[in-house]
């Protein structure tokens, strides 16, 4: 134990300093692209493949998943899809992940990363669902107009996307019904989702892919809690490809990223 | 003779093999000659992703050396149990196996590893001591009709189907028994993040934090979150916030990304606060000067809070006053950032890792009065959980990030 191989410094501490502190998370927040809560997000093309470098536009370090955002990770060999609880209840105070495994399980994990990692996948991207079940990027525009109250509808800004909301613009209230429609995710009604796959397999997973079980968990979850069918080619069985393809499944801009 | 060797051979064999399929796989060799450290107190063992490494630092000094290194694949907060002069490693996949989850030992005599499968049930969290073994969360979902076997639903847990009928959806912890190297209990609880002190288990269980005896089978619950559209309640734990156990009482600390509100701010709370849970309600405590706060440590009265511009806060709980260290001098290049902390008796051990995903990671370790400072070391590792005698990785704020260049 006598032939250390380090050497070793020395440092004081130092009393204080909140101005640097602020200039030092400025200065980092600056250059990582700032951290924004959930405004300012536009929807990109699913189908287009070069959606993850159009992101690259985006000033978004991280993103801040709400329940039933879909997690969509591949590698060269194959792919992958799972769900966000975004629930408060969760275990380690970060949103959980919800996939089925080849088997058919369903699984929550706690830890985002270690799930990519352990999966090997080399590539990660994020998506939501439109109205009905997220129209989040509408209600977020309406409280950046400082609009945040029953209505929501009147700013101009609003008004853009009225053309995609204008029906339920119309009824008032919307923000709260959106959000109450997003609370209707949560791990109960996925595990119930799973069951009725259980216990009709004949139909859901007949000769299925082992790859096809995450997608087909997707798919039926959102129609179990939704009534959205979420595949887009209305095939016998749904493939992730046919999830990102659909035509309210938008990609999250910020939410890629890609390990070496 | 001659005609009964290679029947003694075969018999060998045999054995062997028996006591494979009794007590586990032995999957892989990797004999890189004994492994002996001079000091269990000093040890610190550094994994993540396809690594792990043991080092140990010298007495009262923040040098240190590796001692050795192993391969694997994205093990679970590996540590030493240094009566037994082994590595623990529960796992939760493996390459060719995506399935396949368990605890891999590691004989630092020999070098050989054993693998010890849970089938598909999968592996997660930090793992906690009891007794003589170690209780682990699973990943694989089950609906329990009734209430857990120690008297306590949390409300993460609760659920009404389309028939009105309640029912819970659990993970259930499993009990690895480190003498019989098998799989022996299952418990129909998720425990969450929990520390285990004098028999009870203090832990944040999905939406509640509670007090488990587990000798007496008694449930006290400190905290119970709202439900989700509990309007006359509203104020839940923010998500993202980071959390520790000190003496069964539970501290809080919120940083820029913390948010309880479905628009993402905070109701009832402040941000860069310091907050503990008293007696049902949480109660802060004090304002911090920095709002990226990105790991919380706790140790004998005091919590250590670390941000990600490399400033350390020394938070004493009784006396309520506040200490401030700056070692991002030691931090002389690139975009790193603090994935995990563990400590001994004498040094902080710091893991950092870097956002150019191709670049190393590094580890320090600086002393637990901030005088001292060791030289960063190089490791080829991400994801990264630090365990020490004192501590199996107090890493629980880990979560769903997603960078733009990993």
């Amino acid at each position: 134990m006598s032939e250390m191989e380090l050497q070793t410094g020395e440092f004081a501490p130092v009393v204080r300093c909140g101005m640097c502190a602020i200039v030092v998370c400025c200065a980092l927040i600056t250059g990582c692209g700032g951290v924004h809560a959930g405004g300012e997000r536009s929807a990109v093309n699913p189908t287009d493949h070069s959606a993850a470098a159009s992101t690259d536009n985006y000033q978004y370090e991280q993103w801040r998943w709400r329940n039933g955002d879909i997690v969509y990770v591949y590698n060269g060999h194959a792919d992958h899809m799972g769900m966000i609880d975004a629930g408060v209840s969760a275990s380690d105070n970060s949103p959980d992940v919800i996939d089925a495994n080849t088997l058919g399980v369903v699984r929550r994990h706690n830890d985002f990363d270690k799930w990519a990692d352990q999966g090997e996948w080399k590539n990660i991207e994020g998506y939501y669902v439109r109205a009905p079940v997220h129209a989040f990027d509408w209600e977020q525009m309406a409280l950046d107009a400082g609009n945040s109250n029953a209505d929501g509808c009147q700013s101009e800004k609003v008004s853009s996307y009225r053309q995609d909301s204008k029906l339920r613009c119309a009824e008032g209230s919307v923000a709260n019904r959106q959000y109450s429609s997003a609370n209707k995710f949560n791990t109960g009604a996925v595990y119930n989702a799973q069951s009725e796959i259980d216990t009709a397999r004949s139909l859901f997973q007949r000769n299925s892919p082992d790859n096809t079980h995450s997608s087909q968990l997707i798919w039926r979850v959102y129609k179990y809690i939704y009534e959205v069918d979420l595949d887009s080619d209305g095939g016998w069985w749904t493939w992730p490809k046919d999830i990102r393809e659909h035509r309210d499944v938008r990609a999250i801009p910020g939410a890629f990223s890609t390990l070496p | 003779m001659i005609a009964q060797k290679p029947i003694s051979l075969a018999s060998i064999f045999c054995l062997l093999v028996v006591a494979c399929d009794i007590g586990g796989r032995a999957t892989e060799s990797e004999y890189q000659g004994a492994v002996s450290f001079v000091d269990c107190a000093n040890t610190f063992v550094v994994s993540g992703s396809r690594k792990i490494y043991l080092f140990e630092h010298r007495p009262y000094g923040v040098e240190f050396k590796q001692l050795a290194d192993f391969d694997d694949w994205a093990p679970l907060s590996a540590y030493l149990d240094c009566d037994a002069n082994r590595i623990i490693a529960p796992y939760g996949a493996r390459k060719g196996d995506r399935n396949n989850a368990g605890v891999a030992i590691i004989d630092l005599a020999t070098g050989v590893k054993s693998e010890y499968p849970l089938v598909s049930k999968g592996i997660q969290g930090i793992p906690i001591k009891y007794r003589n073994g170690i209780l682990l969360g699973t990943t694989l979902l089950q609906r329990g009709e009734t209430a857990p076997s120690f008297g306590y639903m949390a409300p993460g847990e609760r659920y009404t189907d389309k028939s009105g009928e309640n029912y819970r959806i659990y993970t259930p912890t499993v009990f690895f028994d480190l003498n019989k190297l098998q799989f022996t209990r299952e418990f129909d609880i998720d425990i969450g993040y929990a520390v285990l002190a004098d028999g009870v288990l203090t832990a944040k269980q999905r939406g509640a934090i509670t007090a488990i005896d587990l000798q007496n089978k008694t449930t006290e619950v400190l905290f119970e979150s709202p439900a989700p559209n509990d309007s006359d309640n509203p104020v839940k734990l923010p998500m993202y916030h980071l959390n520790v156990f000190v003496d069964g009482n539970y501290y809080m600390v919120l940083n820029s990304r913390s948010y309880n509100k479905a628009n993402f701010g905070l109701s009832g709370y402040q941000s860069n606060g310091i907050y503990q849970l008293v007696d049902g309600s949480v109660v802060k405590l004090a304002n911090i000067p920095y709002e990226d706060s990105t790991y919380l440590l706790g140790i004998e009265n005091k919590l250590y809070i670390f941000t990600s511009s490399f400033k350390a806060i020394e938070f004493d709980i009784r006396s309520k006053s506040m200490l401030e260290y700056d070692f991002s001098s030691a931090i002389s290049e690139g975009e790193y950032q603090i994935e995990s902390v563990g400590y001994t008796n004498s040094n902080f051990i710091i893991a950092m890792g870097n956002r150019q995903r191709d670049q190393s990671s590094k580890v320090l370790l600086v002393s637990r009065d901030f005088k001292q400072i060791s030289a960063p070391y190089n490791l080829d590792l991400r994801l990264i959980s630090i365990t020490t005698n004192l501590a199996i990785d107090t890493a629980d704020t880990r979560g769903v990030s997603l960078f733009k260049d990993r």
